[in-house]
């Protein structure tokens, strides 16, 4: 289904650069927040679920687009992006191209201190 | 990398998180004093988002009466011995490390909205400009009930491994019994996956039986997946009650009168009926009712004489599901409003109306080594004013691919909150 991604992708550039359409950053920032409960903070990812951190725009839309488009979604993945708009989804990739791709440094594993149980309520 | 139970922590990064002193509160010139209340799911990602976007423009202050917050996601695989409490403790280290959070370990007593003064428990008064309460549950106790002999487990901690240990001593043939409230309520797969995790555990155990007293008219979540497993799996262990309201609770005898009759049990899980906090209701913010509604563009109180006072996760009423995941999603909403307040922007423009978007999901263990999930994604609707299910889907079968998927899901929650 990869047809359909390339003319879309070209009319939502187009829409989005367009006079008086307000291409506010931080509401991109807003909507792409939303996928980091999985993804991790600004898209770098812990374990088996990949990091979204500094990927092309044009890449994780047409990727997303795809997901959307899948006749038998059965991920959870593509069933996130069935609930977003095309242009939302474009706004999300715009956003994670713009920040800093995961870095070589290991993730810090510092020892794990011994822990008291602690009383609750 | 595969995670299992043994570097689940480990991987993430924040198991050493480690408890900070509360911080002496600066009043920084010209930045906006923002509080939060609670430092659980809700609450430590609005502390985060906060100055993770926000910087200097705001100085944020977590107040919590714990050292560190135990995580009630994952919580039902400490029950069957599959991860320990301790795994699911999180502090504050490193929103104060990394993001410059200040935190004050102490208990909110009162709000004062006109005074914009917090009355705590122990410590000094503290002042706010803008306020972010996230501070959950409370139940509404049945008659009769004692949560030390039948655990409710609906607020992780002690309770948690109260019913763990009261399931191993549980003898073969021996029964479960397990009060659902009505809705809304905390997690709603959680119920019915904890059946299925206890069913798993007496199946092991030479059989016995799990009864589900449920108030409501039917399964409230995952009804495919669970009916499933309930007749597939579980099919001489699981008995449903559908429309089961439970009355007075014997402790002492150990049996839960309900509208149905009575039902006796070796051990009894109460689930009792919820609502937000004490905090939020004494202060007038649920206006009488249960929960506290809210501006979901914001999270602010829709109630006057409130003004930059917000209610996120579990304790607010906007009709979203109650969930971990979606109370991290409205806490950067909510951040998102509050720092566009703090710089005298709107936050009603159409650009932003038009893309305020939450989203839930919840990973349900059905056995020891596998899951289903359940997931859904709001958008904001102008005309009804509220979040509008925009697309929900649930996995329908329970897989090991899940069940490993579900640690990584929960590792990132867990980063992406306290991390
Ligand atoms: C068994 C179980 C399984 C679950 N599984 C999932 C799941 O798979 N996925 C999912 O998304 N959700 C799950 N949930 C639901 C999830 O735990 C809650 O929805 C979530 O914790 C709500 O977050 P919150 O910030 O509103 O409240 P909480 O996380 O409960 O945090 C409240 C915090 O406020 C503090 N506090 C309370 N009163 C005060 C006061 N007066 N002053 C200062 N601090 C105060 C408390 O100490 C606590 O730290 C599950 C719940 C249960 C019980
Ligand atoms: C409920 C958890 C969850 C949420 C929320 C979520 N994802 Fe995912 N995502 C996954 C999982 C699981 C996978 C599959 C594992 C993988 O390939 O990383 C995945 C895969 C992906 C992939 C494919 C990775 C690749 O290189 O093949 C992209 C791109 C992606 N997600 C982007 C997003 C974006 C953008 C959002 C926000 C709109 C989002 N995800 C929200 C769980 C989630």
């Amino acid at each position: 289904m990869k047809h359909r991604s390339k003319p879309l992708y070209l009319l939502i550039l187009l829409m989005l650069a367009g006079p008086g359409f307000a291409q506010d950053p931080t509401i991109d920032r807003m909507i792409a927040a939303q996928c980091a409960q999985c993804h991790g903070t600004d898209g770098h990812a812990t374990g088996d679920i990949d990091s979204i951190a500094g990927k092309e725009t044009r890449d994780l839309y047409d990727k997303l687009i795809d997901m959307k488009e899948e006749d038998r979604a059965e991920d959870i993945m593509e069933h996130q992006a069935w609930g977003y708009t095309d242009e939302q989804l474009y706004r999300i990739a715009r956003y994670y191209s713009t920040v800093a791709e995961d870095g070589d440094e290991d993730e810090e594993d510092e020892d794990e201190e011994d822990r008291e149980d602690e009383d609750d309520d | 990398m595969s995670i299992n139970r043994r570097n689940f922590i480990m991987a993430t990064g924040i198991a050493a998180a480690a408890s900070s002193a509360p911080g002496m509160l600066r009043a920084q010139t010209g930045s906006a004093r923002v509080v939060v209340v609670g430092g659980g799911f809700g609450g430590a990602t609005a502390a985060k988002y906060l100055k993770h976007w926000g910087g200097n423009k705001v100085e944020v202050t977590l107040i919590d009466p714990k050292t560190r917050h135990t995580s009630c996601v994952m919580s039902n695989l400490v029950l069957n011995n599959e991860l320990a409490l301790n795994d699911l403790r999180f502090g504050y280290g490193d929103l104060t490390s990394k993001y410059g959070v200040q935190i004050i370990k102490d208990t909110v007593s009162r709000i004062d909205p006109g005074g914009r003064v917090l009355t705590l428990k122990n410590q000094a008064p503290v002042n706010y400009d803008m306020l972010v309460l996230a501070a959950g549950i409370s139940f509404k106790k049945p008659k009769g009930w004692n949560a030390r002999k039948n655990p409710h487990a609906w607020i992780a901690g002690n309770q948690t491994n109260l019913l763990k240990k009261q399931l191993q001593a549980m003898p073969a043939g021996g029964t479960f019994v397990m009060t659902i409230p009505r809705s809304p309520y905390r997690c709603p797969p959680g119920p019915y996956e904890r059946a299925c995790l206890v069913a798993d555990m007496v199946k092991s155990n030479g059989g016995g039986r799990v009864v589900i007293l449920d108030a409501n008219d039917d399964i409230q979540a995952e009804k495919e997946t669970f009916s499933r497993a309930y007749s597939q799996l579980y099919g001489n262990i699981v008995e449903y009650y559908p429309g089961a309201e439970t009355g007075f609770v014997d402790s002492n005898a150990g049996v839960v009168e309900t509208s149905l009759g009575d039902f006796a049990g070796d051990v009894i899980n109460i689930i009792p009926t919820q609502r937000a906090g004490g905090l939020v209701r004494k202060a007038g913010l649920t206006d009488g009712g249960l929960w506290a509604p809210v501006d979901v563009t914001t999270y602010e109180s829709s109630l006057a004489g409130y003004e930059d006072i917000h209610i996120i996760g579990d304790a607010q009423g906007s009709g979203q599901p109650k969930s971990a995941h979606m109370a991290n999603a409205q806490a950067k909403i909510c951040a998102d409003a509050i720092l566009r307040k703090v710089a005298s922007q709107p936050t009603d423009h159409p650009e932003r109306l038009q893309n305020i978007t939450t989203n839930s999901a919840c990973y349900s263990p059905i056995t020891r080594n596998t899951a289903s999930w359940l997931t859904a994604v709001f958008q904001y609707d102008i005309d009804s004013n509220a979040m509008a299910l925009a697309h929900i889907a649930e996995a329908g079968e329970w897989t090991r691919d899940n069940y490993s998927e579900m640690f990584d899901w929960a590792n990132n929650l867990f980063g992406d909150t306290w991390g």
